[in-house]
């Protein structure tokens, strides 16, 4: 019963038992060894393996990262209780000096009340770099809730905004039909983050009309369930394999923009209205500005085209983001910068150097003004648009940061990285609140839920898990996919979990369901929740001729809309 | 179908990948990878030679290599900083809270100096007549200070006739664009990366036969540092460094 438990140290020390070898120039030994017990070591773990197998001087161990990792951070494992004990008992009997050595200095146990885990419960959440969490790391509070939306009132020039009416109070001349979207008040969440958590910018006028207009889709929208699946519009890219690194479409399913491996960023438009330039200088100072439309207005005609392209990076362009209100993109590249472009004057605003190093990934806050980055440097930055240095820098990661996003709170940071971990950190204290490990390979993306609650996590192991970010703890690993997921979506009744893939296929999951049957669970900090298998829940799976899939979006009335690259060949 | 014949090292550097496990690649890999293995061992052998030169050896030796070698890596191939150096800054700069935001109207953007959006570029008039504003003309476009021929000959058709006024009173001058590289610290010791900033230089020199003045530009390159990680000059600070210094010259030309 206990073996499984006990067999986790065996990786741990089979590494530290090599570099021990190597460090004291016993190359012939190390090799050896590797030879005779390295293929017995689970396969998730081979690949640091071989990394580690090239390493057989002493000479070679310094400045490598890896070896840096393994010889200065302790291996992490959790153990009950009992399987502690006899493992203590075990090594003062037998006297193994070495292997005690080993432990004393590299191995850390997060010791936990309660039964002994059984394989399946193990096996879960090993497979990260250093090991799994201890219950230090996943004990702080997590708001993951959702604060009250602000009132937002219909606006008509002439009536003053009333901050605390309600929509049933609104006189008569009103359109009835705003009112139900506006009645309903919802309870405050003790879940939620207060308002003034984070700063965030005051909504103007612009943005309350976005938001009206928002509401007013989302309740013309599709709801989506095992009964009613999702039509899926998918664009593909052709002649792209290969140049095309990443593809996004923005919130209102309007623009969509491409990044290029050879510098460009390139927008296109997915609507019928063209993309116009902001008019010259000159030109704007003619126009009326207090008219309704001088939004419109300021815009020149003539230049509406399709498509246009964004010229300025040095190098290829790994992610693109649109802000909330699709005025600003946000692009990063292999040149360590993040550039600011205008979607107006379509042309670069600012650009961000404190990266040293590639950035993977650059993630715009829901609530716009704040950004976040991630790169090869292991560490992830979070910056406002109006800062030209990060306001905070989330290092904690033990290897390249590849993906990150927002929680829809904004008040939260969720990243993925190489090390097969997920972190989720504060973005008022720059402190990691939650660290999940179980994915066998890098995390190539990850997605909250609509209500905020969990966390899906994707990767080149081909996986999703699903966390609870209560309390960090893996509740679901949904298989079937042969290949690296590279993008994940939610639809936007929080429904459906949607996953794309270099195998082609897009597969939908029932995550309603998913979700009942979690939330019935009493789950505590300690407890090792059961973990849900993924057959049940998988809806439908559609596959492709032959084109990776890129990016997944949700429109507002939850139509899919699906990026891909075709490989011809 | 005809057995292609691969080189030695190429099949050398085949090898190198299916050990570390590299199965599919395209085949231009092996040509870059041959291509910077050349360079590499070059440059090492280079440097073990001074090294060997310097403690009056005759022949290169394991020490010169082993020298060469160190102090090559730290300055060619960075890594990321450790991960204690990370958390200590990230320490440090995590404990100032988050800026207010002040209610602003329009894009939010960093302080001018850090945008893009000023002119990059200034257009002189035309005050003095004839010569003189073939000068101007020349430098009235943002380029990043790479002159191209058609300046070249503009120059000098505008000295030729130059010549015949008042070049005698002149001294012609030689123009040349000087790439010096500045010190480049690696962030494992210190943290700081300085972008390497273009100094131009100009000389007057009196060729000793020729009335006509012949910008002669020449870019040369840091030798040595062939391997630096990639950092890559902005634009605007080359044109907004040209464009003071050039300014700063014409004036003085007038």
């Amino acid at each position: 019963m206990l073996q499984h438990e006990l067999g986790m140290i065996l990786y741990p020390v089979f590494v530290h038992m090599y570099l021990e070898l190597v460090y004291n120039g016993h190359e012939g030994q190390a090799i050896q060894l590797m030879e005779r017990f390295g293929r017995d070591q689970e396969e998730y773990y081979q690949a640091d393996l071989k990394r580690l197998s090239h390493v057989t001087k002493k000479d070679h161990m310094k400045g490598n990262e890896l070896t840096d990792t393994f010889k200065s951070s302790e291996f992490i494992i959790r153990m009950s209780r009992d399987t502690l004990s006899i493992l203590k008992r075990h090594l003062q009997e037998k006297k193994h000096s070495v292997v005690l050595n080993i432990i004393q200095e590299h191995l850390y146990f997060d010791m936990y009340e309660g039964v002994a885990r059984n394989k399946q419960q193990i096996e879960a959440t090993a497979g990260a770099l250093v090991g799994e969490a201890t219950r230090q790391d996943n004990k702080a509070k997590v708001y993951y809730g959702l604060p009250k939306e602000p009132d937002i009132q219909y606006l008509p020039v002439e009536e003053e905004d009333d901050a605390e009416g309600d929509g049933t109070d609104k006189p008569k001349k009103k359109k009835p039909k705003k009112d139900p979207l506006f009645s309903k008040k919802t309870k405050s969440d003790p879940n939620a983050p207060p308002v003034d958590r984070i700063p965030l910018p005051d909504l103007k006028d612009a943005d309350k009309l976005e938001k009206v207009k928002a509401l007013r889709e989302a309740s013309k929208r599709v709801t989506l369930g095992p009964e009613t699946l999702p039509s899926i519009c998918f664009y593909t890219l052709l002649n792209s394999a290969g140049v095309v690194t990443s593809a996004e479409v923005s919130e209102d399913s309007s623009l969509l923009a491409v990044g290029f491996a050879d510098s460009f960023v390139k927008i296109w438009t997915l609507v019928p209205q063209k993309l116009r330039a902001m008019k010259s200088a000159e030109q704007l100072q003619d126009i009326d500005r207090e008219a309704d439309d001088v939004l419109v207005r300021m815009m020149d005609d003539r230049s509406a085209e399709t498509s246009r392209i964004l010229h300025g990076h040095n190098g290829p362009v790994y992610r693109v983001a649109f802000s909330p209100d699709r005025t600003l993109l946000l692009s990063c590249s292999e040149d360590t910068t993040v550039r600011l472009w205008s979607l107006q004057t379509w042309t670069c605003l600012v650009c961000y150097k404190g990266h040293i190093f590639p950035v993977w990934d650059v993630r715009f806050a829901p609530h716009g003004y704040y950004f976040a980055t991630a790169g090869h440097d292991k560490t992830a930055r979070l910056w406002a648009t109006d800062q030209h240095q990060p306001l905070r820098i989330l290092a904690g990661h033990f290897s390249d940061v590849d993906c990150i996003q927002f929680h829809p709170n904004s008040n939260y940071v969720a990243t993925g990285s190489s090390d097969r971990t997920v972190r989720l950190w504060d973005c008022v204290t720059g402190n990691h609140v939650r660290l999940m490990t179980g994915h066998k390979a890098p995390v190539y993306s990850l997605c909250f839920s609509v209500e905020g609650r969990f966390l899906a996590s994707a990767g080149a192991d081909s996986r999703v898990l699903l966390w609870d970010l209560a309390h960090g703890h893996l509740l679901a690993e949904l298989t079937g996919h042969k290949g690296p997921i590279h993008t994940l979506a939610f639809s936007r009744d929080g429904h459906i979990l949607t996953s794309g893939s270099q195998d082609c296929s897009v597969k939908l999951w029932d995550f309603s369901r998913l979700a009942e049957e979690m939330v019935l669970e009493d789950v505590n900090v300690s407890h090792n929740p059961d973990i849900k298998n993924s057959d049940s829940y998988l809806l439908r799976s559609y596959g492709t001729k032959n084109s990776a899939v890129l990016h997944l979006h949700f429109t507002r009335r939850n139509v899919l809309l699906t990026v891909g690259i075709y490989e011809g060949s | 179908m005809q057995v292609k014949h691969i080189p030695k090292d190429a099949q050398v550097i085949m090898s190198i990948m299916k050990d570390m496990g590299i199965e599919e690649y395209e085949p231009r890999v092996i040509n870059q990878l041959l291509e910077f293995t050349y360079r590499y061992i070059t440059c090492i052998l280079d440097d073990a030679r001074v090294f060997a030169n310097h403690a009056k050896k005759k022949v290169i030796d394991l020490e010169d290599v082993k020298l060469a070698v160190q102090m090559t890596v730290d300055r060619a191939f960075t890594t990321p900083p450790p991960r204690d150096i990370l958390l200590e800054v990230a320490r440090t700069k995590n404990n100032s809270p988050l800026p207010l935001i002040k209610p602003h109207c329009g894009l939010r953007l960093p302080p001018d100096r850090y945008c893009l959006s000023s002119c990059n570029y200034r257009l002189k008039n035309n005050k003095k007549p004839q010569t003189k504003q073939v000068h101007h003309h020349m430098m009235s476009g943002g380029n990043a200070g790479y002159m191209n021929n058609a300046v070249t000959s503009h120059l000098t058709h505008g000295a030729l006739s130059a010549a015949g006024v008042k070049l005698h009173n002149k001294q012609p001058q030689s123009l040349s664009l000087v790439k010096r590289q500045g010190t480049l610290a690696t962030v494992a010791r210190t943290q700081t990366i300085t972008i390497p900033k273009p100094v131009i230089k100009f000389s007057s020199a009196t060729p000793a036969s020729k009335p006509i003045a012949k910008p002669k530009i020449q870019v040369s390159a840091p030798t040595g540092n062939v391997l630096n990680t990639p950092m890559k000059v902005e634009v605007n600070d080359v044109s907004s460094g040209l464009k003071r210094k050039l300014d700063e010259e014409y004036d003085m030309l007038e």
